[in-house]
């Protein structure tokens, strides 16, 4: 393999390498489906800022984008027909802050198709193959964009967490990965999923780097109504592995719905974090098991509403014509709740326990500064493997679910193998509180 | 089994796992919403009307964008 490194090589170099290494190996790994024609000359302009002393942060810096956000002139197909000739016409506010940074866009990543599945198999475009543990899935739904940074094709990747789309890959793949705070990164120009669950976030091959990508994409933007005005400092210069006095929840409900080998590989991680200083201490969270089906409840209907627009007349194909079988069983869900909600009997119900879910959650976390456990309660299935019940499949987003539905910052970095397959352990913190989150996935890198 | 099925299934097993609960309902979105925003200068992009153009479904000959024809007009 050629060795890139973020910022050694001279940039126009750099990205010539991966545009090759792209071009060559990822025919049989299937991560990206679009790679950017400009990237060559963005890279011309970025070396020369640089040369001048004016480049940006990210300067030097090659980004792959989840296919379900804007890039102007690329394609944004959602891994779907129904989007598959869709050039986005303007640049999603994370992207055009990418760019005044001078990051240069590699090009947009495979993903399951609209991010309904958390296994990278759903695409319109084929499965994406993890290339940390051949064979098997990469995780999902921002398959290729966790598999990019993996393969050494980017240095750092862009993706959307719903109920665990970036945590679930980055731990599948051996990665760091990172949802932030509801409301800490703008989602204008990102195609949703569930609105009221989804933020974009970074990947990377160390917490600096996604720490250094999330300080650029986030912030206040007065285009999207829900970006919370909360001054924040850089993470990066604020990175620090020191623990002291730091006590850390584990909650023993996450031994009930994980396998014991991974349970295994995640207590070496929080040993590894009290010799950073820290005390782990035992915390509950008896709603745990009602988090999957309030989340899914939830997110049948809100990809109802927002498929709406999909009807043939603005986008090309009309979505129930031509999509998968996955996102066809989410509409036909979210239609039929929809049409029995006066009742109240599915989403209104789902929006009280998430309540309660959010309480529970935030109340745990008072009493310590963050809490750690695993991401994914089994090891991904080998591609090809059917899983025909859906129930099965959604199980897989148990542990990561809870964060979205109460807001909160989350990230993962990984902290051991099974059989060579890559376990993530998860930092979950308090609202808005990146810093702590990013800091305990540090002194976990660090050890 | 029939997608249809399926989806009664995966409703039926949810709904039930959820169980009841007896509690008042909260917003969750965010504490603070920004209801309002600057509208800005507004300024236009060359290129945008090409990429619109490209992503329209069909176009006539006359170069109008066709929406939808009327089913009852075969």
């Amino acid at each position: 393999m050629v060795e890139v490194t973020a910022l050694t090589d001279e940039v126009q170099e750099k990205v010539a390498k991966y545009l090759d290494r792209a071009r060559r190996e990822d025919g049989d790994i299937n991560a990206l489906i679009e790679l950017n024609p400009g990237a060559e000359q963005a890279a011309k302009e970025v070396e020369k800022k640089i040369d001048s002393g004016k480049g940006g942060r990210l300067a030097g810096y090659v980004v792959a984008v989840k296919s379900n956000i804007n890039v102007m002139g690329l394609r944004a197909t959602c891994a779907s027909k129904t989007l598959e000739n869709y050039v986005s016409p303007y640049d999603a506010t994370v992207i055009q802050r990418i760019k005044k940074e001078d990051g240069i866009i590699l090009g947009m990543t495979n993903m399951d198709e609209f991010a309904c599945g958390s296994s990278g198999e759903t695409s319109y475009f084929g499965e994406t193959q993890n290339p940390r543990a051949k064979g098997r899935i990469p995780g999902g739904s921002s398959s290729g964009s966790a598999v990019a940074v993996a393969a050494g094709f980017c240095d750092v990747a862009l993706g959307s967490d719903t109920g665990g789309s970036i945590r679930n890959p980055a731990s599948h793949c051996g990665v760091v990965g990172f949802k932030p705070s509801y409301g800490r990164v703008s989602r204008y120009g990102l195609i949703d999923l569930a609105m009221s669950l989804e933020q974009i976030g970074p990947f990377a091959n160390n917490v600096r780097d996604a720490a250094l990508l999330l300080e650029v994409i986030a912030g206040h933007d007065p285009k999207e109504g829900t970006t919370i005005k909360d001054q924040f400092q850089g993470y990066t210069d604020n990175l620090s592995a020191d623990l002291d006095g730091w006590k850390i929840g584990f909650a023993r409900e996450f031994e009930e719905f994980t396998e014991p080998a991974i349970v295994r590989v995640i207590k070496r991680g929080l040993d590894r974090l009290s010799s950073n200083g820290a005390e782990v201490v035992e915390i509950a969270l008896p709603n745990l098991d009602k988090a999957l089906p309030t989340y899914y409840l939830t997110v049948f209907v809100e990809f109802f509403s927002a498929t709406r627009k999909y009807d043939g007349r603005r986008y090309g194909y009309k979505i129930e014509d031509v999509c998968g079988r996955e996102v066809l069983r989410r509409i036909m869900l979210g239609r039929y709740i929809s049409q029995k909600e006066y009742s109240g009997r599915y989403y209104k119900k789902a929006l009280q326990f998430r309540s309660l879910i959010k309480r529970e959650l935030l109340h745990a976390l008072e009493a310590v500064d963050v809490i750690a456990g695993p991401t994914v309660p089994k090891l991904p299935h080998m591609l090809g493997e059917k899983i025909e019940d859906p129930l099965v499949m959604y199980g897989y987003d148990v542990l990561t679910v809870p964060t979205n539905l109460a807001g909160i910052p989350a990230g993962v970095v990984n902290v051991g193998r099974i059989k060579g397959v890559p376990v993530g352990m998860q930092i979950q913190g308090r609202p808005l509180d990146e810093q702590k989150v990013l800091n305990a996935m540090h002194a976990l890198e660090k050890d | 089994m029939d997608i249809k099925e399926e989806a009664e299934k995966v409703l039926k097993e949810l709904s039930q796992a959820l169980g009841e609960i007896d509690l008042r309902e909260t917003y969750y979105v965010v504490d603070e919403i920004n209801i309002t925003r600057r509208d800005g200068e507004p300024t236009r992009k060359e290129e945008f009307r090409e990429i619109i153009r490209k992503n329209a479904p069909r176009m006539a000959e006359n170069g109008s964008y066709v929406m939808e024809v009327g089913k009852w007009l075969k």
